[in-house]
């Protein structure tokens, strides 16, 4: 080989070297999922320990709230999810859907849905589901 | 060619393996430098969500002890408040299964709706008082002596009043060691 090819050849070493550094670094610089999963994880569990308490909650009794809602009378509900997620957590927005026999009877839509967690209670022969998720 | 014209050209030639040898070098450590400062960010990272995801099962596993439960993701008021009283009781015995099992530094668990009025500790005198539970905020059950590197971790619960039989809206706090 000429002197000249064997320079050539230690110059795209280097440059090979350079071009795997760079992979190296943007690899772990921003080719990070798991906090993705990470995070569905945590709003799953948020999300569904929430819905859990909020519709146990008797003071004041939640089933009645929904009952009155699937009548067309919802501000009372709407108050009390706002003072309780203003309690717990204060800066994170949500979105909220009720259904009352498989049929959208309200919502306050802050975003699309994320991760929906649904809990039903049955009383008067009608269903009513309600949905949350947070933003 | 500058400073090299009074070099011979062997010279030059050495001179020049070396820079290049010393750009290799720099180029393979900066390598070798980055990849372990990522792969160590990497491992602290995944150790901390480890322990959160441990935190999060050990909230619902204590909530669902005989001794706090009142059925799923709900705890009795009346057994919180009768909980400190067998904790410190059995010190060696909680001590042995929140601390060395569990590695839980603290429990507090906390009225938060309705709001109470006064935020204070609640005791088992406050139970036969008529504001109750709006007259307390919160029922410290577990607190360990030992310090140590710990985070909290909190999900919402429900809480029975058995002398009311409503449920309200609370908060259980963990204080777990890293």
């Amino acid at each position: 080989m000429k002197k000249g090819q064997i320079e050539i050849i230690g110059l795209v070493v280097i440059v090979i070297m350079l071009v795997v550094l760079l992979i190296v670094y943007f690899q772990f610089n921003l080719g990070n999922n798991n906090d993705n999963y990470l995070d569905e994880v945590r709003q799953s569990s948020q999300t569904s320990s929430f819905l859990g308490a909020f519709m146990k909650t008797t003071n004041p009794k939640v089933s009645d709230l929904l009952i009155r809602c699937g009548g067309g009378s919802c501000n009372e509900l709407d108050r009390v999810v706002k003072e309780m997620m203003s309690e717990i957590y204060p800066s994170r927005k949500y979105s909220f859907e009720f259904k009352k026999d498989d049929r959208v009877m309200h919502s306050i839509k802050n975003c699309d849905k994320t991760i929906p967690q649904s809990n039903k209670i049955k009383e008067n022969n009608a269903v009513y589901e309600v949905f949350f998720w947070f933003c | 060619m500058g400073v090299f014209r009074y070099f011979k050209k062997g010279q030059v030639q050495n001179l020049e393996s070396i820079i290049v040898t010393m750009v290799i070098v720099i180029l393979l450590v900066l390598g070798v430098y980055f990849y372990f400062k990522f792969f160590a960010k990497n491992l602290q990272q995944t150790g901390l969500d480890l322990s959160e995801i441990k935190g999060t099962v050990l909230l619902d596993r204590i909530t669902s002890l005989p001794e706090f439960t009142c059925g799923i993701n709900c705890v009795d008021a009346s057994k919180l408040l009768a909980s400190k009283n067998v904790i410190n009781s059995n010190k060696l015995y909680y001590k042995n299964l929140f601390g060395d099992k569990f590695g839980i530094k603290s429990m507090i668990i906390e009225q938060v709706y309705p709001k109470p009025r006064i935020s204070r500790e609640c005791l088992s005198s406050d139970f036969n008082s008529g504001d109750y539970p709006l007259n307390c905020r919160s029922y410290v059950v577990y607190e360990n002596e030992v310090s140590g590197n710990s985070y909290n971790i909190s999900s919402v619960i429900s809480i029975y009043y058995p002398n009311k039989d409503e449920y309200m809206l609370g908060k259980v706090i963990l204080g777990v060691y890293r």
